[in-house]
């Protein structure tokens, strides 16, 4: 969605923009506290009322464009705190992932390349609630560390303090010989 | 050197291709349902014309079909019970949930329900209703009762948004018989059935006039009322469905394709005004 759609449609706010909004962003905010809570049932209500709450306080939005953003933000606060009033912790410390690299053919860098990025799905898979968090808020919304900290009202410091832990915890998943090369995004300052 | 399937380096490309394809691969639920209930909680007033617009289809054929056994079957309740009896206004409810048990669907139908909804379904559906039409005419003797006449209802009267959460107000609609009073009807689908809620703003005896004619023009099971606490359960296209009468026989509902629990309809009926 183009931003200054993006921005008239959260203005507007009424009833068929919202369901455009609805549309655009159902599967990527689903997928967000599924990820978190590993429960389509848990998800599907999380996501929900994420949606209400991103449409009844659209006001507080600072910037339009960024509203996908802000409602994996509320969507993934509702799921944290659905796990801490559970008490459920769903990821564990070092989740063994399935290797498939028996069975792939090593001489198509296609398929080399398709393993790489799933092994690194399934390790982001495996992040805890708060990291895997702001994980999403910058590289897949490509938010800034000032802007993600904005969001969740907390500070940058512990922002990048997430993010470097993330990483590390990405790395030591993925069994990665030397640190990872991830650099902190725009604005944000290189590891 | 690292294993040939490990990254050899952690980067954001690698990250961001992984939360894409991670973002596109997850089997979301249906986004209708999700929405259904957003806008309904946003904008109850909203989410009735919405819910007809998207949601009716779905149902489309099932409720024409009720609608047309309603009209058309010519098996007769009066054969076996008076439901404007006294007898089947006081039939006791504390075995209830017994005689529900009649009504409660089987996993298997469920799943033959659900699969039976499916989009690929209901087109075939909807072209199925014509022959229905065709079936009913053919196959059941129509009773010397006209059939009913149904039509929008240009004055409808304050029908609930949505009933028991889910419930989702469709249609108001005007049946007729060809003599008496025209009554009030307002048409219900949730996710798994369709609910048809008739009142009249006739007299009483006008009211239990259409009850009598509902009851003459659907097909029955042949337990006595009594033996069923007052529902009558019948069966439109292959369906199960269930009707029943309220507000000392001032109203009547009829419910079409299950599960359809005792708690739902108790809890249906509780808000009956």
């Amino acid at each position: 969605m183009e931003s200054e759609e993006l921005k008239q449609l959260v203005r507007k706010n009424d009833n068929d923009s919202r369901r455009l909004l609805f549309e655009a962003y159902y599967r990527k905010t689903y997928a967000v506290a599924y990820n978190i809570l590993r429960s389509r049932e848990n998800a599907e209500d999380i996501t929900q009322d994420a949606f209400i709450k991103a449409f009844q306080n659209i006001p507080q939005l600072q910037d339009e464009t960024k509203f996908g953003a802000w409602l994996a933000v509320i969507a993934s606060n509702l799921a944290r705190n659905y796990l801490k009033r559970e008490k459920r912790i769903h990821y564990t410390d070092r989740e063994v992932i399935a290797d498939g690299a028996s069975e792939a053919d090593y001489t198509e860098e296609s398929a080399l390349r398709s393993l790489e990025v799933d092994r690194v799905r399934q390790a982001i898979k495996n992040l805890p609630p708060d990291h895997y968090q702001v994980v999403v808020l910058q590289y897949y919304y490509d938010l800034r560390v000032e802007e993600i900290a904005s969001m969740l009202k907390v500070s940058s410091g512990t922002i990048k303090s997430r993010l470097h832990r993330a990483r590390q915890r990405l790395a030591r998943e993925l069994e990665l010989n030397h640190d990872p090369a991830c650099h902190i995004n725009k604005g944000g300052e290189q590891e | 050197m690292p294993e040939k399937n490990k990254p050899e380096q952690l980067n954001d490309e690698l990250i961001r291709k992984a939360l894409d394809l991670d973002f596109q691969a997850v089997e979301a639920p249906p986004a209708e349902r999700s929405w259904r209930r957003i806008e309904a909680e946003l904008d109850p007033d909203r989410s009735r014309k919405q819910a007809r617009a998207a949601g009716w289809t779905r149902y489309a054929a099932v409720a024409a079909a009720a609608l047309l056994v309603i009209g058309l079957s010519s098996i007769g309740i009066m054969q076996i019970t008076d439901l404007a009896s006294p007898a089947a206004d006081e039939a006791p409810m504390i075995n209830a949930e017994r005689d529900m048990e009649a009504l409660h669907v089987e996993d298997e139908d469920v799943a033959v329900a659900e699969e039976e909804v499916e989009d690929e379904d209901i087109a075939v559906a909807e072209e199925e209703v014509d022959d229905v039409e065709t079936f009913l005419e053919e196959e059941v003797v129509v009773s010397d009762l006209p059939p009913f006449e149904i039509a929008t209802d240009p004055a409808p009267p304050e029908w609930q948004a949505v009933l028991n959460d889910n419930l989702f107000f469709e249609e108001a609609v005007l049946l007729n018989a060809g003599e008496g009073p025209d009554y009030k009807g307002a048409i219900y689908s949730g996710e798994e059935e369709v609910l048809l809620w008739v009142k009249s703003e006739a007299d009483r005896e006008a009211t239990a006039s259409f009850i009598e004619y509902l009851g003459e023009h659907i097909q029955l099971d042949t337990r006595p009322l009594q033996e069923l606490n007052g529902y009558i359960h019948f069966e439109v296209a292959g369906q199960p469905g269930l009707a029943w009468q309220e507000d000392n026989q001032n109203q009547a509902l009829v419910v079409i394709l299950g599960p359809v629990s005792l708690e739902q309809l108790e809890s249906i009926t509780a808000e009956l005004d």
